[in-house]
């Protein structure tokens, strides 16, 4: 078996900071890795140079076991169709002019080959694939609550049929109780399509619940790497114990400990 | 509630917002009232009103489209929406310190940190330039950042969130407040950040006397510096109760949702679970208990009477809960 997506010690520079030193990371079909770090750690680009959106300075970036670094655009096509994301802020992400059918009909158009009814068809199946009734098939960004909008940005990440979502914090912009209405969501897709999920969030109970492997990122390196269960149960590194000991559980912990005198220095 | 003054009493206040399509009404007879030192924590969702809330105690909602339809707000005894001119400029910072959400907007990238903090305390009455860089320096001191000489030199671009948001929690400090009202103050932090930023908030609360009110959508941010605990659900305040007592036996069925909704990093075998359906509109909200429609122990009577804030130190606003 080979990697959907690898990168061997990728390095991606802006100017003289290095966002992403020297990193390798694997994507396997059907896993779910958690990425996770701090605003800064090199998470997105991580994520951009995956899907090509970034260019590496060195190193490699491979799809299907196929050095990509430095293919043309046109080279491209299968890894635009296998994998897809899922950005942070579904209120930017999608068109405010256009309705949910030409956003998520959008992707389909572009691989051809569909009528008119069948893509109206796929649409519907696809918005009922993430819990949306045909009645959203009409409606506008504007017309929709935030968990609505995510779930449309899910479908139509699922439109082309991809083997892997990079989800880059899918819920941070969400209230916690839509939030777990699309973790709910998103373990129930992955079951029923196979998918591999590259999870990027800094909420570590998230992770925590969608993903099998975890690596930790901190200012362009993985600090850590390996199980989820073993690594935010016994971590090794101390900035991993320093983020999961600035996690705050949902209970009164006033009188327990004050919260955080374990913080790492800025 | 335990002894100390009423610092501020909300009592049956409603604010609308009219609109074109109508008055949006965002309180609907919030009744609340926090005593000198306490620390209460409000937490609820987008939209539930608790920034408006915030905002109302210090007069900062835009009127319009804002408008008081009823109820008033004390702060140590005395009206805030009669206060004149010179009271209100009294009550904003040196009777309430607020702390906004995010350090980036609420600094002005051109001028630095000492131009802004001077600004601050020539608003409080401080002349001498002398007074203003000393006062500035020990603002800066107790908000627990190092260098404060150099500091006052540099501008907001050159300071990391945290430092930023320090800043901010300085100029609250300024006029040294009774009342300090901070909003989301650590949302825009990474959460390493966000728990040194907690900690120096509980300080600070602790070394000046202060009474806390903190706005936050995070239960687990609530839970770690409050000690009293108030949730808000569309325009109302649906329970109010010692923070213990909220978190290990909650009574409404919104903050049991809600708590369920929230992955727990300690008990990753516990799934959370969404609360179907959505926040209503506040234009139409729904008659009777407003969170009726998504809640699944509704009865008849839900839906046409508005519960009452009810209960002894802990307090539900429920016709299910203490019949």
């Amino acid at each position: 078996m080979t990697p959907i997506l690898a990168t061997e010690n990728v390095v991606c520079s802006f100017g003289t900071a290095r966002a992403v030193d020297e990193v390798s990371l694997d994507l396997w079909p059907g896993e779910t890795l958690g990425l996770v770090g701090e605003s800064g750690s090199g998470k997105t680009t991580m994520l951009r140079l995956l899907l090509r959106l970034a260019q590496a300075n060195a190193g490699h970036v491979r799809f299907d076991g196929r050095d990509i670094t430095h293919a043309p655009e046109s080279a491209l096509r299968d890894l635009r169709r296998a994998v897809q994301v899922v950005f942070q802020n579904p209120h930017a992400a999608l068109d405010p002019r256009a309705s949910v059918f030409a956003s998520v009909a959008e992707p389909l158009r572009l691989q051809g080959g569909l009528t008119r009814a069948m893509l109206r068809a796929r649409v519907t199946s696809l918005l009922e694939d993430v819990g949306l009734g045909e009645e959203f098939l009409w409606r506008y960004p504007h017309e929709m609550s935030g968990g609505q909008k995510q779930r449309v940005c899910i479908a139509r990440a699922l439109a082309p049929g991809p083997r892997a979502l990079l989800l880059d914090e899918p819920t941070s912009a969400l209230d916690v109780s839509v939030q777990a209405q699309i973790i709910e969501l998103l373990a129930a897709l992955r079951a029923r399509h196979g998918l591999a999920y590259l999870f990027v969030s800094h909420n570590l109970a998230v992770v925590r619940l969608l993903c099998t492997r975890v690596a930790v990122m901190r200012g362009g390196v993985i600090v850590e790497q390996g199980e989820a269960a073993s690594v935010l149960a016994a971590p090794r590194h101390s900035y991993t114990q320093a983020l999961l000991a600035s996690v705050l559980p949902p209970r009164a912990t006033l009188a327990a400990q004050s919260p955080s005198a374990k913080a790492v220095t800025a | 509630m335990s002894g100390g003054e009423k610092l501020l009493d909300i009592r049956d206040f409603r604010l609308a917002f009219d609109g074109y399509e109508g008055a949006a009404q965002v309180l609907n007879g919030i009744d609340l009232s926090v005593n000198e030192g306490e620390a209460v924590g409000i937490v609820g969702e987008t939209g539930c009103g608790k920034s408006v809330l915030a905002r109302s105690i210090l007069r900062l909602n835009p009127s319009p489209p804002a408008r008081v339809v009823s109820g008033s707000i004390r702060f140590d005894g005395r009206d805030v929406f009669e206060m004149d001119r010179g009271a209100l400029r009294a009550l904003r910072g040196a009777g309430v310190g607020m702390v906004f959400q995010d350090p980036v907007t609420y600094l002005n990238p051109v001028f630095t940190i000492g131009a802004q903090l001077a600004d601050v305390l020539r608003a409080h009455g401080l002349r001498k330039s002398g007074d203003i860089r000393k006062r500035s320096l020990e603002l800066l001191a107790a908000v627990q950042l190092r260098d404060g000489a150099a500091l006052l030199r540099r501008y907001p671009h050159e300071l990391s969130g945290g430092m930023r948001q320090r800043v901010l929690i300085a100029q609250a400090l300024a006029g040294n407040p009774r009342l300090l009202l901070a909003d989301e103050p650590t949302t825009a932090l990474d959460v390493t950040i966000q728990g040194q930023v907690l900690a120096l908030i509980a300080d600070l609360v602790a070394r000046f006397n202060l009474t806390l009110l903190l706005i936050s959508h995070d239960l687990g941010v609530i839970g770690a510096i409050c000690r009293r605990v108030v949730v808000m659900y569309a325009g109302t305040i649906v329970e109010d109760a010692p923070a213990e007592a909220l978190f290990a036996a909650p009574r409404h069925p919104y903050t049991r949702g809600l708590l369920a909704a929230v992955p727990d990093l300690e008990h990753p075998e516990r799934i959370p679970k969404g609360i179907p359906g959505s926040i209503p509109s506040m234009r139409s909200p729904p008659e009777g208990c407003r969170f009726h429609p998504r809640c699944a122990q509704a009865m008849p009577v839900c839906r046409e009477q508005a519960p009452l804030l009810l209960g002894v130190a802990h307090l539900t606003a429920c016709h299910a809960v203490g019949e």
